[in-house]
């Protein structure tokens, strides 16, 4: 039996690429949470903020600078709106008292022609000197 | 090494002097004649502010309205449905009714959306210095807003489409003839 040990000398483990890389994470682990903590944060946020737009929330927000003026005429109709039960016996007098509860808040929904009117036409607005050149519709 | 920059930068030249008056042509508006173009830059402030003034009314109109709209598909037509559906009674037509608003309802909620972007990209052109840039993009959020009117116009008739079945279903149920 030979004694010696046939396989070549091993490099210490601090010396190959996996050791060198190993000890770079363990000398910077604390730099590195604090990296990528902050790059967590920042695909949260951006997340959060595509969705913000792209959701329809933003149209919504009346907190947001320029329509604060108007976030206190915000009407709270939920709480005065009629709740029908989707539960229970159907008569007449449940009918009937759907009835009157719908026509009551279709009315209200309808009160407003909202949006009516061309505000945002040319003479509207004053965007042209002369009504002429206001294009046809 | 130098000739092929020079290339380079000969070739963006040439394409950056072909495109400018291509996008020259898309800046003027074929509707705007110049003494119009100058009456909004001298009036830009005045027209901002009434559309600034139109944008914030038309924001607490969209969150008053549509609460409004949601509450009558969430709070009565759903209900009612469901109830109708557990006493096993036949309301295909309300659903048909309630499925149709709630898809009014939705394009109501895009093309308020649409005109909302469109007129922050209006309100975000300077029409001092792009007049008929801004002028362009103000015809287009008009033409959003006038959609936004028709969608809230047939929100409430199929409101009024909807009650009309509930009248017709209340007749059947007295008369005996609702199937089960």
């Amino acid at each position: 039996m030979d004694d010696k040990n046939p396989l070549p000398p091993v490099a210490p483990l601090s010396t190959t690429l996996h050791g060198r890389s190993m000890s770079f994470l363990s000398h910077h682990r604390y730099f590195l949470l604090i990296f990528l903590t902050i790059i967590m944060a920042l695909l949260m946020t951006i997340a959060s903020m595509i969705i913000y737009y792209r959701s329809g929330a933003l149209q919504l927000d009346l907190s947001r600078p320029g329509y604060r003026s108007v976030a206190p005429k915000v009407s709270n109709d939920e709480n005065t709106f009629s709740d029908f039960s989707p539960t229970g016996p159907i008569d007449t007098s449940t009918i009937k008292q759907f009835q009157d509860d719908y026509k009551k808040q279709a009315e209200s929904a309808k009160e407003v022609d909202a949006f009516n009117g061309d505000p945002l036409s040319p003479a509207a607005l004053g965007l042209t000197d002369q009504p002429s050149s206001t294009p046809a519709q | 090494m130098k000739r092929l920059s020079r290339l380079v930068f000969a070739g963006f030249t040439s394409l950056l002097l072909m495109a400018l008056p291509v996008s020259a042509t898309f800046a003027e508006s074929p509707t705007l004649s110049p003494d119009d173009q100058k009456y909004i830059s001298s009036s830009c402030l005045n027209i901002k502010n009434s559309m600034n003034q139109l944008h914030t009314s038309d924001a607490l109109l969209r969150v008053n309205r549509g609460q409004l709209y949601e509450l009558m598909l969430s709070k009565l037509m759903n209900p009612f449905n469901t109830r109708l559906k557990l006493n096993g009674i036949d309301n295909k037509t309300l659903v048909t009714a309630a499925t149709t608003y709630s898809n009014t309802l939705n394009t109501f909620r895009t093309d308020y959306q649409n005109y909302d972007v469109q007129m922050t990209a209006a309100l975000n052109i300077d029409c001092t210095k792009q007049p008929a840039k801004f002028y362009d993009s103000v015809q287009q959020a008009r033409t959003k807003r006038l959609q936004v009117h028709a969608d809230v116009t047939a929100l409430n008739a199929e409101i009024d489409s909807y009650s009309a079945l509930v009248d017709q279903f209340a007749l059947n149920f007295q008369s005996g003839g609702t199937s089960k």
